[in-house]
């Protein structure tokens, strides 16, 4: 393969028209397409801001909810990531193989079916309430699983935690145990060695896995369709209602690229905070 | 020397994790066998009646059909457009080839349903009808940087001096690609493969929206569940759920031999 | 094996490091079997054998990241058994350095003193001296990746050197680094310990490094300690056939001993008591003169004859191999470069060393 640097572009060329024509183009018109507007059916094309005036007077408080709600998700998946991926990386010597095959392979396990799976779960007639009948516990089932807040951060949690081990498992890779030996040799105990040697080694991994977690948990809308139940809509929901339903495809876009707008703001600020607090004093 | 109750926690961490994993999937498996109508213990006993069940039904066999050929085709299509340009990013530069990488990898990082619909406001605008031609670009955008990164991944490792040496003993270039490095990286890309098509098999939301009035797996399921409580859809959960879970076994088993 | 020390009793102070009994199993495997060891005050002393004799392990015991199967560790009078290794007067310079790829020079060596809470000033202080010490001026305020290897290592050394340990622990400090650069490394270290007049203890698989560097040598194999005592004693009198190959080059000649009288395979006998076994002579290269096959040239008690294989010429000496008569190979270390050009490969030579200067050990 020659560094000719006609030939490599030849070759990115397939991908990179791909790239271009499916994803930057359609993407490029949905935003312009936010700056349409659309009355009584009919599209217009003269450059507005109405869309993102609407998105602050109607949905501001559903755009804060999902972006609690993401956050809530972001912290515990990748909280939860980062144990398991040290668990897997210090602790479990010849295991952490296995584990981290466990992990390839529920990452790639599907999506709509693990949804599914845990509104069969989490339902009146799932497992976890004729399992705590059976045992016992409870007379009645409880309707409070389901169709709510609580099963949509279950279930996203429980879709993004691999996604999440992934790229922390990558960052603590670089740290040799040679350093955690130093560093308790010198008298850290498990914390300090955590805050001082661990987290700032592998900032860029856990930065990565907070981005996956919340921008695909704030975009979401099949979670909060099939398990959230009717008070839990989130953004989704609305930008997909006002594309299929409201035929309103401008306010439905400006809706996307508000949400969008405002996780990369989330990530762009919880860079320079960690970054701040983790560097060596 | 760390405390036995500190081993203890992270064993109890580790077997909680892994199940909490776990769990949902094999359940999903457990009840496609049973034969109570409703996903709960105890269960009465073991059939297959379900698989049955699904196996008669018309819009399963269409829905499989469909399926089929779309992740064969995104499959193929993201294999060699995404083999090509890893080849390429493999020749550059670190710096270069960083920032190639994260600009390949953002359709990743976007909600699927905002690509969903940008391809379904890009075609309409067009004029294009909808139909599995039109899902294929769209599965390809975002697998394709799977496959990318995992080709990188192993080309950036590859040991250029068996090139060299191939040169040395008298192989072209083409003969050397072909007979020393496409040997030594078939794992890893049917491994890719493998993975692309997994992804796209399991692919529901850039279908659904992009499709038009086809059925694939994954949308088939979505409208048997808006429709009635049928116990055949965890038959075909769990099919899909083989399906993607074997090929990526498959896949991790081949990119595993490597040398 | 206890290889506790049997010098002049009352006159030497009690040992700073006391073993007793140490061993350490894994499952079914003995890495360290059951061992006495002593360490004074002072000591610059090696843990030496070759790979998997249970070196790395006994000084993982002694810095508490391993613990003992059984056994005691006393350091200054205390049993710090069941202490780990933040509680023990020890600090160790690991293999691979671990150094805090994300803080500089300063921060590495500063780290252990700020864990302690010890006052912005005196580290200051502290660490400025320990930068002068290992010489690192010029490069304290940089990260670990913008060193070399030796530079890298001087900053684990000074990280470790700062917290005044009572005995500073190296594993294996110099296997990372060139030769040129062991040479040099091997001088600091020998000036940093006499400099500041610590007690260090260290693992290497290098016999010459120990020799260089060491005061007192553990030479350790299979989990066992083989012999313990100063380079001179264990190069000189090796109690091992063992030892005696891995320390310095041997010649190891095999006889028998019959009646009081050694028989060697190769042809010569001498008086030896002892009971009837087969057994060896193990003799230095460079203890043995070559020579001419004429019956005036060599005085020493065993004398052999045999044909120059090859000479070859390392510098500081010619290194002469000659087959004896019955096969068997012995070389010899010659600093008389006349001869070399004297003699011619496939000549007759004769080759011969004194009572004194062989050792008799059981084969």
């Amino acid at each position: 393969m020659p560094r000719n640097p006609v030939i490599l572009a030849l070759f990115c060329l397939p991908a990179a028209l791909i790239f271009l024509l499916f994803f930057v183009g359609p993407f490029a018109y949905f935003v312009v397409m936010s700056f349409w507007s659309v009355s009584l059916f009919k599209l217009s094309r003269n450059f507005t801001f109405i869309n993102y005036i609407d998105i602050y007077t109607d949905y501001l408080y559903s755009l804060g909810y999902t972006f609690a709600i993401a956050l809530i998700i972001g912290v515990i998946t990748t909280t939860l990531a980062f144990a398991f991926a040290y668990l897997i990386r210090f602790r479990a010597g010849r295991l952490g193989t296995l584990l981290l095959f466990v992990t390839l392979l529920t990452m790639f396990g599907g999506y709509l079916v693990k949804i599914y799976a845990w509104r069969t779960i989490l339902g009146t007639t799932g497992i976890l309430n004729t399992g705590l009948e059976g045992l016992g516990l409870i007379d009645e089932p409880l309707p409070w699983l389901l169709y709510n807040s609580g099963a949509v951060v279950t279930t996203l949690t429980h879709f993004l935690l691999p996604f999440a081990v992934l790229p922390i498992y990558g960052s603590l890779r670089g740290i040799s145990e040679a350093q955690l030996a130093a560093a308790r040799d010198l008298g850290a105990r498990s914390t300090r060695t955590l805050v001082d040697i661990v987290l700032p080694q592998c900032q860029t991994g856990i930065i990565v896995a907070f981005m996956l977690a919340f921008f695909i948990a704030a975009g979401d809308y099949v979670t909060p369709r099939l398990v959230g139940g009717t008070a839990t809509a989130m953004v989704g929901n609305f930008v997909e209602s006002q594309f299929i339903t409201a035929l309103d495809a401008p306010q439905g876009s400006a809706l996307a690229v508000a949400i969008l707008a405002v996780s990369a703001g989330t990530i762009l600020i919880l860079r320079a905070v960690m970054h701040r607090a983790l560097a060596p004093r | 020397m760390t405390s036995r109750f500190a081993q203890a926690v992270w064993v109890l961490f580790g077997v909680a994790a892994v199940t909490f994993m776990l769990s949902p999937l094999i359940l999903l498996v457990l009840f496609s066998f049973g034969q109570n109508s409703l996903a709960s213990f105890p269960m009465r006993g073991l059939t297959v009646d379900w698989y049955g069940r699904l196996f008669a039904n018309a819009d399963f066999r269409v829905a499989l059909k469909n399926s089929a050929v779309i992740s064969v085709s995104v499959g193929a299509v993201s294999v060699i457009v995404g083999n090509l340009a890893a080849f390429a990013i493999a020749r550059l530069r670190r710096r270069h080839a960083g920032p190639l990488l994260a600009a390949a990898t953002l359709p990743l990082m976007m909600p699927p349903l905002v690509l969903a619909l940008a391809l379904l406001s890009a075609y309409s605008a067009l004029g294009l009808s909808l139909g599995p031609s039109t899902v294929v670009p769209g599965q390809v955008v975002f697998i394709q940087p799977f496959v990318i990164l995992v080709v990188y991944a192993r080309m950036a490792d590859f040991d250029e001096t068996l090139l060299d040496s191939a040169r040395d003993l008298g192989a072209s270039p083409l003969q050397a690609f072909f007979t020393v490095t496409l040997p030594i990286i078939r794992p890893t890309v049917i491994g890719a493969a493998l993975i692309a098509m997994a992804l796209s098999l399991d692919e529901f939301i850039i279908t659904y929206y992009t499709i038009g009035g086809g059925l694939t797996l994954p949308t088939l399921i979505w409208g048997m569940l808006r429709r009635s409580v049928d116990p055949s859809i965890n038959a075909l959960a769990t099919l899909i759920l083989c399906a993607t879970v074997g090929a990526t076994m498959l896949a991790i088993r081949a990119t595993r031999y490597r040398s | 094996m206890s290889a506790a020390r049997e010098d002049s009793p009352s006159a030497s102070p009690p040992p700073l490091v006391r073993l007793r009994g140490i061993a350490k199993n894994y499952g079914n495997v003995a890495a360290v079997r059951p061992l006495d060891l002593d360490i004074h005050s002072g000591d610059f002393y090696a843990l030496l054998g070759p790979s998997g004799c249970g070196k790395t392990t006994l000084l993982r015991i002694i810095g508490g990241f391993t613990e003992p199967s059984a056994g005691t560790v006393e350091i200054d009078g205390l049993d710090v058994t069941r202490l780990g290794p933040e509680q023990r007067p020890t600090n160790m310079v690991f293999q691979g350095y671990g150094l805090f790829p994300h803080m500089t020079v300063r921060q590495n060596i500063a780290y252990g003193l700020r864990i302690g809470h010890v006052d912005r000033a005196e580290i200051r202080e502290r660490v400025g001296a320990i930068i002068g010490l290992v010489r690192l001026e010029q490069l304290a305020d940089r990260r670990p990746d913008a060193l070399s290897g030796g530079q890298q290592q001087r900053v684990a050394l000074a990280r470790a050197l700062i917290m005044r340990p009572r005995v500073l622990l190296l594993d294996e400090p110099l296997a990372a680094l060139d030769l040129q650069l062991r040479k040099a490394m091997q001088e600091e270290l020998r000036r940093i310990h006499q400099s500041i007049g610590g007690t260090f203890v260290f693992v290497t698989h290098d016999q010459g490094e120990a020799m260089a560097l060491a005061n007192r040598i553990a030479v350790m194999d299979a989990g066992v300690c083989v012999q313990e005592g100063g380079p001179e004693d264990i190069y000189a009198a090796p109690k091992t056939r063992f030892i005696s190959t891995f320390i310095g080059d041997a010649n190891v000649l095999p006889g028998r001993r019959q009646g009081g009288r050694v028989a060697l395979d190769a042809g010569a006998t001498f008086p030896d008591a002892g009971a009837d076994e087969a057994i060896v002579v193990v003799v230095r290269p460079e203890a043995i003169a070559l020579g001419r096959d004429r019956p005036s040239d060599l005085a020493g008690a065993i004398r052999l004859t045999g044909r120059l294989a090859d000479s070859v010429f390392l510098g500081p000496y010619v290194k002469y191999r000659v087959t004896l008569e019955n096969g068997a190979e012995v070389v010899v270390h010659s600093q008389d470069v006349r001869l070399r050009h004297e003699l011619v490969p496939g000549e007759r030579v004769q080759v011969s060393w004194g009572l004194a200067q062989q050792r008799v050990l059981v084969s």
